[in-house]
Protein backbone atom coordinates (compact mmCIF):
# COMPACT_ATOMS: atom_id res chain seq x y z
CA UNK A 1 0.00 0.00 0.00
CA UNK A 2 2.82 2.38 0.86
CA UNK A 3 4.46 1.71 -2.51
CA UNK A 4 1.15 2.37 -4.22
CA UNK A 5 0.59 5.68 -2.48
CA UNK A 6 4.19 6.71 -2.99
CA UNK A 7 3.96 6.00 -6.70
CA UNK A 8 0.68 7.90 -6.77
CA UNK A 9 2.46 11.00 -5.45
CA UNK A 10 5.36 10.58 -7.85
CA UNK A 11 2.98 9.94 -10.75
CA UNK A 12 0.87 13.00 -10.02
CA UNK A 13 4.00 15.16 -9.94
CA UNK A 14 5.08 13.85 -13.31
CA UNK A 15 1.50 14.14 -14.53
CA UNK A 16 1.39 17.84 -13.62
CA UNK A 17 4.38 18.50 -15.86
CA UNK A 18 2.86 16.46 -18.69
CA UNK A 19 -0.39 18.32 -18.26
CA UNK A 20 1.23 21.75 -18.56
CA UNK A 21 3.03 20.70 -21.74
CA UNK A 22 -0.01 18.88 -23.15
CA UNK A 23 -2.02 22.10 -22.78
CA UNK A 24 0.34 23.79 -25.24
CA UNK A 25 -0.25 21.06 -27.82
CA UNK A 26 -3.98 21.08 -27.36
CA UNK A 27 -4.37 24.88 -27.44
CA UNK A 28 -2.63 25.16 -30.79
CA UNK A 29 -4.34 22.08 -32.17
CA UNK A 30 -7.74 23.33 -31.07
CA UNK A 31 -7.38 26.55 -33.00
CA UNK A 32 -5.26 25.53 -36.04
CA UNK A 33 -5.55 21.74 -36.19
CA UNK A 34 -1.77 21.81 -36.22
CA UNK A 35 0.42 19.53 -34.15
CA UNK A 36 3.23 21.80 -33.11
CA UNK A 37 5.98 19.23 -32.67
CA UNK A 38 8.42 21.98 -31.73
CA UNK A 39 6.46 22.53 -28.53
CA UNK A 40 8.48 19.95 -26.54
CA UNK A 41 11.62 21.83 -27.45
CA UNK A 42 10.16 25.00 -26.01
CA UNK A 43 10.09 23.14 -22.70
CA UNK A 44 13.77 22.32 -23.16
CA UNK A 45 14.42 25.96 -23.98
CA UNK A 46 12.55 27.01 -20.85
CA UNK A 47 14.62 24.63 -18.73
CA UNK A 48 17.98 25.67 -20.16
CA UNK A 49 17.13 29.38 -20.13
CA UNK A 50 16.06 29.26 -16.51
CA UNK A 51 19.14 27.19 -15.67
CA UNK A 52 21.51 29.75 -17.18
CA UNK A 53 19.61 32.76 -15.88
CA UNK A 54 19.45 31.33 -12.39
CA UNK A 55 23.20 30.75 -12.33
CA UNK A 56 23.73 34.28 -13.60
CA UNK A 57 21.44 35.90 -11.04
CA UNK A 58 22.92 33.83 -8.21
CA UNK A 59 26.38 34.94 -9.30
CA UNK A 60 25.20 38.52 -9.07
CA UNK A 61 24.33 37.82 -5.46
CA UNK A 62 20.56 37.97 -5.87
CA UNK A 63 18.95 35.85 -3.14
CA UNK A 64 17.56 32.51 -4.25
CA UNK A 65 13.81 33.28 -4.34
CA UNK A 66 14.45 36.44 -6.34
CA UNK A 67 16.81 34.65 -8.69
CA UNK A 68 14.24 31.91 -9.32
CA UNK A 69 11.46 34.39 -9.96
CA UNK A 70 13.58 36.48 -12.31
CA UNK A 71 14.87 33.40 -14.13
CA UNK A 72 11.33 32.12 -14.57
CA UNK A 73 10.21 35.50 -15.94
CA UNK A 74 13.19 35.53 -18.30
CA UNK A 75 12.56 31.97 -19.46
CA UNK A 76 8.88 32.75 -20.06
CA UNK A 77 9.76 35.84 -22.06
CA UNK A 78 12.30 33.85 -24.09
CA UNK A 79 9.92 30.98 -24.79
CA UNK A 80 7.05 33.30 -25.68
CA UNK A 81 9.36 35.19 -28.03
CA UNK A 82 10.49 32.02 -29.75
CA UNK A 83 6.92 30.67 -29.85
CA UNK A 84 5.69 33.86 -31.50
CA UNK A 85 8.57 33.77 -33.95
CA UNK A 86 7.73 30.20 -34.95
CA UNK A 87 4.10 31.13 -35.48
CA UNK A 88 4.85 34.27 -37.46
CA UNK A 89 7.71 33.04 -39.62
CA UNK A 90 7.03 29.33 -40.04
CA UNK A 91 3.36 28.51 -39.48
CA UNK A 92 1.45 31.60 -40.59
CA UNK A 93 2.77 31.54 -44.17
CA UNK A 94 1.64 27.91 -44.39
CA UNK A 95 -1.85 28.42 -43.03
CA UNK A 96 -3.53 27.80 -46.38
CA UNK A 97 -1.11 25.01 -47.33
CA UNK A 98 -2.01 21.30 -47.17
CA UNK A 99 -1.88 19.94 -43.62
CA UNK A 100 1.32 17.98 -44.17
CA UNK A 101 3.41 21.09 -44.92
CA UNK A 102 3.10 22.68 -41.47
CA UNK A 103 3.49 19.26 -39.85
CA UNK A 104 6.81 18.66 -41.55
CA UNK A 105 7.80 22.24 -40.78
CA UNK A 106 7.06 21.53 -37.12
CA UNK A 107 9.39 18.52 -37.11
CA UNK A 108 12.06 20.61 -38.82
CA UNK A 109 11.65 23.39 -36.27
CA UNK A 110 11.99 20.86 -33.47
CA UNK A 111 15.35 19.73 -34.82
CA UNK A 112 16.42 23.32 -35.40
CA UNK A 113 15.64 24.27 -31.82
CA UNK A 114 17.47 21.22 -30.48
CA UNK A 115 20.59 21.79 -32.51
CA UNK A 116 20.45 25.51 -31.80
CA UNK A 117 20.34 24.74 -28.10
CA UNK A 118 23.27 22.33 -28.50
CA UNK A 119 25.30 25.16 -30.03
CA UNK A 120 24.50 27.49 -27.15
CA UNK A 121 24.54 25.13 -24.18
CA UNK A 122 26.71 22.31 -25.51
CA UNK A 123 25.97 18.61 -25.61
CA UNK A 124 26.77 17.78 -21.99
CA UNK A 125 24.30 17.26 -19.18
CA UNK A 126 24.13 20.44 -17.15
CA UNK A 127 23.52 20.51 -13.43
CA UNK A 128 20.44 22.48 -12.45
CA UNK A 129 21.07 24.92 -9.58
CA UNK A 130 19.76 23.66 -6.26
CA UNK A 131 16.49 25.42 -5.48
CA UNK A 132 16.67 24.40 -1.84
CA UNK A 133 13.50 22.39 -2.22
CA UNK A 134 14.93 19.03 -1.23
CA UNK A 135 13.19 19.22 2.13
CA UNK A 136 10.69 16.42 2.49
CA UNK A 137 7.85 15.36 4.74
CA UNK A 138 6.79 11.83 5.62
CA UNK A 139 3.09 11.09 5.90
CA UNK A 140 2.56 7.52 7.08
CA UNK A 141 5.51 6.19 5.15
CA UNK A 142 4.91 8.31 2.03
CA UNK A 143 7.59 10.85 1.22
CA UNK A 144 6.52 14.14 -0.32
CA UNK A 145 9.30 16.52 -1.25
CA UNK A 146 9.00 20.28 -1.32
CA UNK A 147 9.63 20.38 -5.07
CA UNK A 148 6.70 18.00 -5.57
CA UNK A 149 4.52 20.34 -3.55
CA UNK A 150 5.70 23.33 -5.58
CA UNK A 151 5.04 21.52 -8.86
CA UNK A 152 1.55 20.48 -7.75
CA UNK A 153 0.66 23.90 -6.37
CA UNK A 154 2.14 25.75 -9.33
CA UNK A 155 0.23 23.59 -11.78
CA UNK A 156 -3.03 24.15 -9.93
CA UNK A 157 -2.47 27.91 -9.95
CA UNK A 158 -1.63 28.00 -13.65
CA UNK A 159 -4.63 25.87 -14.54
CA UNK A 160 -6.92 28.22 -12.64
CA UNK A 161 -5.51 31.24 -14.44
CA UNK A 162 -5.66 29.50 -17.81
CA UNK A 163 -9.24 28.35 -17.44
CA UNK A 164 -10.20 31.84 -16.33
CA UNK A 165 -8.57 33.39 -19.41
CA UNK A 166 -10.14 30.89 -21.80
CA UNK A 167 -13.64 30.75 -20.35
CA UNK A 168 -14.18 34.06 -18.58
CA UNK A 169 -12.30 36.72 -20.50
CA UNK A 170 -13.03 38.52 -23.72
CA UNK A 171 -9.73 37.34 -25.21
CA UNK A 172 -10.48 33.73 -24.35
CA UNK A 173 -13.92 33.98 -25.93
CA UNK A 174 -12.33 35.41 -29.05
CA UNK A 175 -9.90 32.47 -29.08
CA UNK A 176 -12.65 29.90 -28.75
CA UNK A 177 -14.69 31.68 -31.40
CA UNK A 178 -11.69 31.57 -33.74
CA UNK A 179 -11.31 27.85 -33.07
CA UNK A 180 -14.97 27.10 -33.74
CA UNK A 181 -15.57 29.27 -36.79
CA UNK A 182 -12.73 31.53 -37.93
CA UNK A 183 -14.66 33.25 -40.74
CA UNK A 184 -17.58 34.21 -38.53
CA UNK A 185 -15.18 35.35 -35.82
CA UNK A 186 -13.34 37.60 -38.27
CA UNK A 187 -16.52 39.19 -39.53
CA UNK A 188 -17.59 39.94 -35.98
CA UNK A 189 -14.40 41.91 -35.57
CA UNK A 190 -12.18 39.30 -33.94
CA UNK A 191 -8.59 39.64 -35.10
CA UNK A 192 -8.08 35.93 -35.72
CA UNK A 193 -4.34 36.30 -36.33
CA UNK A 194 -4.09 37.70 -32.84
CA UNK A 195 -6.18 34.88 -31.37
CA UNK A 196 -3.91 32.32 -32.99
CA UNK A 197 -0.78 34.11 -31.77
CA UNK A 198 -2.28 34.15 -28.28
CA UNK A 199 -2.61 30.36 -28.33
CA UNK A 200 1.12 30.13 -29.05
CA UNK A 201 1.92 32.70 -26.37
CA UNK A 202 -0.01 30.86 -23.67
CA UNK A 203 1.40 27.50 -24.74
CA UNK A 204 4.96 28.84 -24.72
CA UNK A 205 4.55 30.46 -21.31
CA UNK A 206 3.29 27.17 -19.86
CA UNK A 207 6.18 25.37 -21.56
CA UNK A 208 8.66 27.68 -19.84
CA UNK A 209 7.17 26.95 -16.44
CA UNK A 210 7.14 23.23 -17.19
CA UNK A 211 10.78 23.51 -18.24
CA UNK A 212 11.79 25.06 -14.95
CA UNK A 213 9.80 22.43 -13.06
CA UNK A 214 11.23 19.46 -14.91
CA UNK A 215 14.75 20.86 -14.62
CA UNK A 216 14.38 21.44 -10.91
CA UNK A 217 12.74 18.03 -10.38
CA UNK A 218 15.44 15.97 -12.09
CA UNK A 219 18.14 18.59 -11.37
CA UNK A 220 19.54 18.29 -14.85
CA UNK A 221 19.27 20.10 -18.18
CA UNK A 222 20.10 18.79 -21.64
CA UNK A 223 19.38 19.91 -25.18
CA UNK A 224 17.43 16.71 -26.01
CA UNK A 225 15.29 16.75 -22.88
CA UNK A 226 12.33 18.20 -24.78
CA UNK A 227 12.00 15.36 -27.26
CA UNK A 228 10.67 12.51 -25.14
CA UNK A 229 8.83 14.89 -22.84
CA UNK A 230 7.14 16.52 -25.81
CA UNK A 231 6.19 13.17 -27.28
CA UNK A 232 4.67 12.03 -24.02
CA UNK A 233 2.81 15.29 -23.50
CA UNK A 234 1.46 15.07 -27.01
CA UNK A 235 0.31 11.54 -26.26
CA UNK A 236 -1.31 12.82 -23.08
CA UNK A 237 -3.17 15.45 -25.12
CA UNK A 238 -4.40 12.78 -27.53
CA UNK A 239 -5.35 10.49 -24.66
CA UNK A 240 -7.45 13.24 -23.09
CA UNK A 241 -8.97 14.23 -26.42
CA UNK A 242 -6.86 16.69 -28.38
CA UNK A 243 -8.31 20.17 -28.57
CA UNK A 244 -9.94 19.76 -25.16
CA UNK A 245 -8.24 21.64 -22.30
CA UNK A 246 -9.63 19.56 -19.46
CA UNK A 247 -8.71 16.50 -21.51
CA UNK A 248 -5.09 17.58 -21.73
CA UNK A 249 -4.89 17.90 -17.95
CA UNK A 250 -6.62 14.58 -17.38
CA UNK A 251 -4.48 12.86 -20.03
CA UNK A 252 -1.30 14.26 -18.47
CA UNK A 253 -2.22 13.08 -14.99
CA UNK A 254 -3.29 9.63 -16.22
CA UNK A 255 -0.09 9.21 -18.20
CA UNK A 256 2.04 10.28 -15.24
CA UNK A 257 0.22 7.85 -12.96
CA UNK A 258 0.49 4.95 -15.41
CA UNK A 259 4.18 5.56 -15.81
CA UNK A 260 4.82 5.75 -12.07
CA UNK A 261 2.72 2.70 -11.29
CA UNK A 262 4.45 0.81 -14.10
CA UNK A 263 7.81 1.77 -12.65
CA UNK A 264 6.72 0.67 -9.18
CA UNK A 265 5.08 -2.63 -10.00
CA UNK A 266 6.33 -4.04 -13.30
CA UNK A 267 9.15 -5.93 -11.59
CA UNK A 268 6.82 -7.52 -9.04
CA UNK A 269 4.16 -8.41 -11.56
CA UNK A 270 6.50 -10.06 -14.06
CA UNK A 271 8.88 -11.63 -11.54
CA UNK A 272 11.57 -9.27 -12.76
CA UNK A 273 11.30 -10.31 -16.41
CA UNK A 274 10.48 -6.66 -17.11
CA UNK A 275 11.98 -4.04 -14.81
CA UNK A 276 10.92 -0.48 -14.14
CA UNK A 277 12.80 0.56 -17.28
CA UNK A 278 9.79 -0.82 -19.18
CA UNK A 279 7.51 1.79 -17.62
CA UNK A 280 7.13 3.67 -20.92
CA UNK A 281 6.16 0.49 -22.74
CA UNK A 282 3.60 -0.24 -20.06
CA UNK A 283 2.15 3.26 -20.18
CA UNK A 284 2.00 3.41 -23.95
CA UNK A 285 0.47 -0.07 -24.27
CA UNK A 286 -2.37 1.06 -22.01
CA UNK A 287 -2.73 4.24 -24.05
CA UNK A 288 -3.05 2.26 -27.24
CA UNK A 289 -5.71 0.14 -25.59
CA UNK A 290 -7.67 3.25 -24.56
CA UNK A 291 -7.45 4.74 -28.02
CA UNK A 292 -8.59 1.52 -29.68
CA UNK A 293 -11.82 1.57 -27.69
CA UNK A 294 -12.22 5.35 -27.53
CA UNK A 295 -10.41 6.89 -30.50
CA UNK A 296 -11.42 10.49 -29.74
CA UNK A 297 -9.75 10.29 -26.33
CA UNK A 298 -11.14 10.30 -22.82
CA UNK A 299 -12.92 13.66 -23.07
CA UNK A 300 -12.68 14.23 -26.82
CA UNK A 301 -15.66 14.87 -28.97
CA UNK A 302 -16.18 13.01 -32.17
CA UNK A 303 -15.02 14.68 -35.35
CA UNK A 304 -16.54 18.17 -35.60
CA UNK A 305 -19.67 18.41 -37.69
CA UNK A 306 -19.28 19.64 -41.21
CA UNK A 307 -21.49 22.59 -42.05
CA UNK B 1 -29.11 62.12 -46.59
CA UNK B 2 -26.51 63.33 -49.05
CA UNK B 3 -23.66 60.93 -48.27
CA UNK B 4 -24.61 57.25 -48.35
CA UNK B 5 -23.57 55.07 -45.43
CA UNK B 6 -22.44 52.38 -47.83
CA UNK B 7 -21.41 53.22 -51.34
CA UNK B 8 -20.18 50.58 -53.79
CA UNK B 9 -19.03 51.86 -57.17
CA UNK B 10 -18.36 49.66 -60.19
CA UNK B 11 -17.37 46.56 -58.22
CA UNK B 12 -16.07 43.68 -60.39
CA UNK B 13 -14.93 40.28 -59.25
CA UNK B 14 -13.71 37.35 -61.36
CA UNK B 15 -13.17 33.73 -60.44
CA UNK B 16 -10.88 32.39 -63.16
CA UNK B 17 -12.90 32.90 -66.33
CA UNK B 18 -16.19 33.47 -64.54
CA UNK B 19 -17.26 37.06 -64.05
CA UNK B 20 -19.12 36.92 -60.79
CA UNK B 21 -19.64 40.68 -60.55
CA UNK B 22 -19.43 43.26 -63.30
CA UNK B 23 -19.48 46.90 -62.32
CA UNK B 24 -22.01 46.60 -59.54
CA UNK B 25 -22.95 49.85 -57.81
CA UNK B 26 -25.19 50.14 -54.79
CA UNK B 27 -25.93 52.64 -52.07
CA UNK B 28 -27.40 52.23 -48.65
CA UNK B 29 -28.41 55.36 -46.76
CA UNK B 30 -28.77 55.69 -43.01
CA UNK B 31 -32.01 54.40 -41.59
CA UNK B 32 -33.09 52.52 -44.69
CA UNK B 33 -33.64 48.90 -45.60
CA UNK B 34 -32.26 47.90 -48.99
CA UNK B 35 -33.05 44.60 -50.66
CA UNK B 36 -30.70 42.71 -52.93
CA UNK B 37 -32.46 40.16 -55.09
CA UNK B 38 -31.60 38.04 -58.07
CA UNK B 39 -31.59 34.44 -59.26
CA UNK B 40 -29.21 31.87 -57.82
CA UNK B 41 -25.69 32.57 -58.99
CA UNK B 42 -26.44 36.21 -59.76
CA UNK B 43 -23.56 37.29 -57.51
CA UNK B 44 -25.43 38.38 -54.39
CA UNK B 45 -23.32 36.46 -51.89
CA UNK B 46 -20.13 37.32 -53.78
CA UNK B 47 -21.08 40.97 -53.44
CA UNK B 48 -21.53 40.50 -49.69
CA UNK B 49 -18.13 38.86 -49.46
CA UNK B 50 -16.55 41.84 -51.21
CA UNK B 51 -18.35 44.29 -48.91
CA UNK B 52 -17.09 42.54 -45.80
CA UNK B 53 -13.50 42.16 -46.98
CA UNK B 54 -13.52 38.39 -47.48
CA UNK B 55 -12.95 38.84 -51.22
CA UNK B 56 -10.83 41.47 -52.86
CA UNK B 57 -12.54 43.06 -55.89
CA UNK B 58 -10.46 43.57 -59.03
CA UNK B 59 -12.18 46.83 -59.84
CA UNK B 60 -14.36 49.35 -58.10
CA UNK B 61 -14.46 50.93 -54.69
CA UNK B 62 -16.44 50.35 -51.55
CA UNK B 63 -16.78 53.24 -49.16
CA UNK B 64 -18.37 52.95 -45.76
CA UNK B 65 -19.28 56.01 -43.68
CA UNK B 66 -17.29 58.12 -46.11
CA UNK B 67 -14.09 56.08 -45.88
CA UNK B 68 -12.75 53.29 -48.07
CA UNK B 69 -13.10 49.85 -46.51
CA UNK B 70 -9.80 48.25 -45.61
CA UNK B 71 -9.32 45.47 -48.12
CA UNK B 72 -8.57 41.95 -46.95
CA UNK B 73 -9.05 42.82 -43.27
CA UNK B 74 -12.49 41.47 -42.39
CA UNK B 75 -12.13 42.14 -38.67
CA UNK B 76 -11.64 45.85 -39.34
CA UNK B 77 -14.82 45.97 -41.38
CA UNK B 78 -16.76 44.99 -38.28
CA UNK B 79 -14.88 47.59 -36.27
CA UNK B 80 -15.92 50.21 -38.83
CA UNK B 81 -19.57 49.32 -38.21
CA UNK B 82 -20.51 46.88 -40.98
CA UNK B 83 -21.43 43.37 -39.92
CA UNK B 84 -23.14 40.48 -41.68
CA UNK B 85 -24.86 37.15 -41.23
CA UNK B 86 -24.53 34.09 -43.42
CA UNK B 87 -26.78 32.14 -45.72
CA UNK B 88 -25.68 28.94 -43.98
CA UNK B 89 -25.75 29.95 -40.33
CA UNK B 90 -22.29 30.23 -38.78
CA UNK B 91 -22.59 30.20 -35.03
CA UNK B 92 -19.95 29.12 -32.56
CA UNK B 93 -21.68 25.78 -32.11
CA UNK B 94 -20.11 24.60 -28.85
CA UNK B 95 -20.42 27.90 -27.01
CA UNK B 96 -23.49 28.88 -25.07
CA UNK B 97 -26.07 31.16 -26.67
CA UNK B 98 -25.03 33.98 -24.36
CA UNK B 99 -21.33 33.50 -25.12
CA UNK B 100 -22.03 33.68 -28.84
CA UNK B 101 -23.47 37.14 -28.31
CA UNK B 102 -20.63 38.10 -25.98
CA UNK B 103 -18.11 37.41 -28.75
CA UNK B 104 -19.88 40.13 -30.72
CA UNK B 105 -18.93 42.64 -28.02
CA UNK B 106 -15.25 41.78 -28.42
CA UNK B 107 -14.68 44.41 -31.09
CA UNK B 108 -15.89 47.17 -28.73
CA UNK B 109 -13.91 46.04 -25.68
CA UNK B 110 -10.67 47.54 -24.54
CA UNK B 111 -9.20 44.91 -22.25
CA UNK B 112 -6.05 43.33 -23.61
CA UNK B 113 -3.95 40.53 -22.20
CA UNK B 114 -2.16 42.97 -19.90
CA UNK B 115 -5.24 44.87 -18.87
CA UNK B 116 -6.49 41.85 -16.98
CA UNK B 117 -3.44 42.03 -14.73
CA UNK B 118 -2.87 45.76 -14.55
CA UNK B 119 -6.44 46.97 -14.10
CA UNK B 120 -8.47 44.01 -12.90
CA UNK B 121 -11.37 46.13 -11.62
CA UNK B 122 -11.84 47.88 -14.96
CA UNK B 123 -11.80 44.52 -16.72
CA UNK B 124 -14.37 43.13 -14.29
CA UNK B 125 -16.62 46.11 -14.93
CA UNK B 126 -16.30 45.70 -18.66
CA UNK B 127 -17.04 42.00 -18.41
CA UNK B 128 -20.11 42.79 -16.35
CA UNK B 129 -21.26 45.33 -18.93
CA UNK B 130 -20.79 42.76 -21.70
CA UNK B 131 -22.82 40.20 -19.80
CA UNK B 132 -25.64 42.68 -19.16
CA UNK B 133 -25.60 43.85 -22.77
CA UNK B 134 -25.70 40.30 -24.06
CA UNK B 135 -28.66 39.48 -21.81
CA UNK B 136 -30.54 42.53 -23.06
CA UNK B 137 -29.91 41.63 -26.69
CA UNK B 138 -30.99 38.07 -26.04
CA UNK B 139 -34.34 39.28 -24.71
CA UNK B 140 -34.63 41.89 -27.44
CA UNK B 141 -34.45 39.41 -30.32
CA UNK B 142 -36.88 37.08 -28.56
CA UNK B 143 -34.56 34.45 -27.15
CA UNK B 144 -35.18 35.23 -23.47
CA UNK B 145 -34.31 32.34 -21.20
CA UNK B 146 -32.23 30.51 -23.81
CA UNK B 147 -28.87 32.03 -22.82
CA UNK B 148 -27.48 28.96 -21.09
CA UNK B 149 -28.13 26.54 -23.93
CA UNK B 150 -25.41 25.32 -26.25
CA UNK B 151 -25.88 27.27 -29.48
CA UNK B 152 -26.08 24.24 -31.75
CA UNK B 153 -29.11 22.91 -29.85
CA UNK B 154 -31.32 25.88 -30.75
CA UNK B 155 -34.05 25.47 -33.34
CA UNK B 156 -33.29 26.70 -36.84
CA UNK B 157 -35.29 29.90 -36.54
CA UNK B 158 -33.75 30.67 -33.16
CA UNK B 159 -30.26 30.11 -34.58
CA UNK B 160 -31.05 32.82 -37.15
CA UNK B 161 -32.15 35.14 -34.36
CA UNK B 162 -29.01 34.36 -32.39
CA UNK B 163 -26.85 35.15 -35.41
CA UNK B 164 -28.58 38.53 -35.68
CA UNK B 165 -28.23 39.22 -31.95
CA UNK B 166 -24.54 38.39 -32.16
CA UNK B 167 -24.12 40.78 -35.09
CA UNK B 168 -25.99 43.53 -33.22
CA UNK B 169 -23.58 43.13 -30.32
CA UNK B 170 -20.83 44.67 -32.47
CA UNK B 171 -22.99 47.85 -32.50
CA UNK B 172 -23.10 48.09 -36.28
CA UNK B 173 -24.32 51.01 -38.34
CA UNK B 174 -25.20 48.65 -41.17
CA UNK B 175 -26.35 45.08 -40.77
CA UNK B 176 -26.09 42.90 -43.89
CA UNK B 177 -28.25 39.78 -43.88
CA UNK B 178 -27.76 36.91 -46.32
CA UNK B 179 -31.14 35.19 -46.79
CA UNK B 180 -32.40 35.66 -43.22
CA UNK B 181 -35.71 33.87 -43.84
CA UNK B 182 -34.45 30.98 -45.99
CA UNK B 183 -36.27 27.82 -44.99
CA UNK B 184 -38.79 29.61 -42.76
CA UNK B 185 -42.57 29.34 -42.94
CA UNK B 186 -44.94 32.28 -43.35
CA UNK B 187 -45.37 33.01 -39.65
CA UNK B 188 -41.64 32.91 -39.02
CA UNK B 189 -41.04 35.19 -42.01
CA UNK B 190 -43.51 37.66 -40.57
CA UNK B 191 -41.78 37.62 -37.20
CA UNK B 192 -38.39 38.10 -38.86
CA UNK B 193 -39.72 41.09 -40.83
CA UNK B 194 -40.93 42.62 -37.56
CA UNK B 195 -37.53 42.07 -35.96
CA UNK B 196 -35.77 43.73 -38.91
CA UNK B 197 -38.14 46.72 -38.72
CA UNK B 198 -37.35 47.07 -35.03
CA UNK B 199 -33.62 46.98 -35.84
CA UNK B 200 -34.10 49.80 -38.33
CA UNK B 201 -35.95 51.78 -35.67
CA UNK B 202 -32.75 51.56 -33.59
CA UNK B 203 -31.04 53.62 -36.29
CA UNK B 204 -29.30 50.69 -37.99
CA UNK B 205 -29.47 50.44 -41.76
CA UNK B 206 -30.09 47.03 -43.32
CA UNK B 207 -29.03 45.36 -46.53
CA UNK B 208 -30.96 42.15 -47.12
CA UNK B 209 -30.45 39.36 -49.64
CA UNK B 210 -33.61 37.38 -50.26
CA UNK B 211 -35.40 35.30 -52.85
CA UNK B 212 -38.95 35.84 -51.68
CA UNK B 213 -39.92 38.93 -53.68
CA UNK B 214 -43.19 39.59 -51.94
CA UNK B 215 -41.55 39.38 -48.52
CA UNK B 216 -38.73 41.71 -49.44
CA UNK B 217 -41.02 44.16 -51.26
CA UNK B 218 -43.01 44.56 -48.07
CA UNK B 219 -39.88 45.21 -46.04
CA UNK B 220 -37.51 47.35 -48.10
CA UNK B 221 -37.32 51.00 -49.05
CA UNK B 222 -35.28 50.26 -52.13
CA UNK B 223 -34.35 47.13 -54.06
CA UNK B 224 -31.40 46.32 -56.31
CA UNK B 225 -31.76 43.43 -58.74
CA UNK B 226 -28.65 41.50 -59.76
CA UNK B 227 -28.54 39.19 -62.77
CA UNK B 228 -25.43 37.53 -64.16
CA UNK B 229 -23.29 39.70 -61.92
CA UNK B 230 -24.74 42.96 -63.20
CA UNK B 231 -27.21 45.46 -61.83
CA UNK B 232 -30.40 44.83 -63.71
CA UNK B 233 -32.54 47.43 -61.99
CA UNK B 234 -32.70 49.65 -58.93
CA UNK B 235 -35.68 51.39 -57.41
CA UNK B 236 -38.55 51.27 -54.97
CA UNK B 237 -40.30 47.91 -54.53
CA UNK B 238 -43.22 49.13 -56.66
CA UNK B 239 -40.90 50.22 -59.47
CA UNK B 240 -39.02 46.93 -59.36
CA UNK B 241 -42.17 44.86 -59.49
CA UNK B 242 -43.34 46.84 -62.55
CA UNK B 243 -39.97 46.83 -64.34
CA UNK B 244 -40.36 44.75 -67.52
CA UNK B 245 -36.67 43.70 -67.52
CA UNK B 246 -36.95 42.41 -64.00
CA UNK B 247 -40.18 40.58 -64.77
CA UNK B 248 -38.61 39.00 -67.80
CA UNK B 249 -35.28 38.06 -66.25
CA UNK B 250 -36.21 37.01 -62.78
CA UNK B 251 -39.70 37.50 -61.48
CA UNK B 252 -41.20 36.14 -64.66
CA UNK B 253 -44.16 33.91 -64.20
CA UNK B 254 -44.30 34.30 -60.45
CA UNK B 255 -45.46 37.91 -60.71
CA UNK B 256 -47.89 37.17 -63.52
CA UNK B 257 -49.43 34.40 -61.50
CA UNK B 258 -49.84 36.62 -58.49
CA UNK B 259 -51.30 39.55 -60.36
CA UNK B 260 -53.19 37.69 -62.98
Amino acid sequence: MATFLQQLVNGLTLGCIYALVALGYTLVYGILELINFAHGDLVMLGALLSLSLMRLFLDWGIPLPGAVALALAGAMAGCVGVGLLLERLAYRPLRQAPKLAPLITAIGLSMTLEQGAALIWGRDYLAFPDLGLSHSWVFGGIVVTAIQGVIGGGTLLLLTVLLWIIHRSSLGRAMRATAQNPVAAQLLGVDTDRSIALAFVIGAALAAVAGLMVGAYYQVGHYTMGFMLGLKAFTAAVLGGIGNLQGAVLGGLVLGLLEALGAGYLGDWTHNVFGSNYKDVFAFALLIAVLIFHPSGLLGRHAPEKV
Amino acid sequence: MSVPLLEARGVSKRFGGVRALQGVSLEVYENTIVGLIGPNGAGKSTFFNVLTGLYVAEEGTVRFAGRPLSVGQPHQVAAAGLVRTFQNIRLFPQMSVLENIMVGFHVRTRAGLWGAWLRPSAVRQEEHAILTGAQELLDWVGLAGQGGRVASTLSYGDQRRLEIARALATRPRLLALDEPVAGMNGVERQRMAQLLQRIREQGIALLVIEHDVRWIAGLCDRITVLDYGQCLAQGTPAEIQRDPRVIEAYLGTAIEERHG
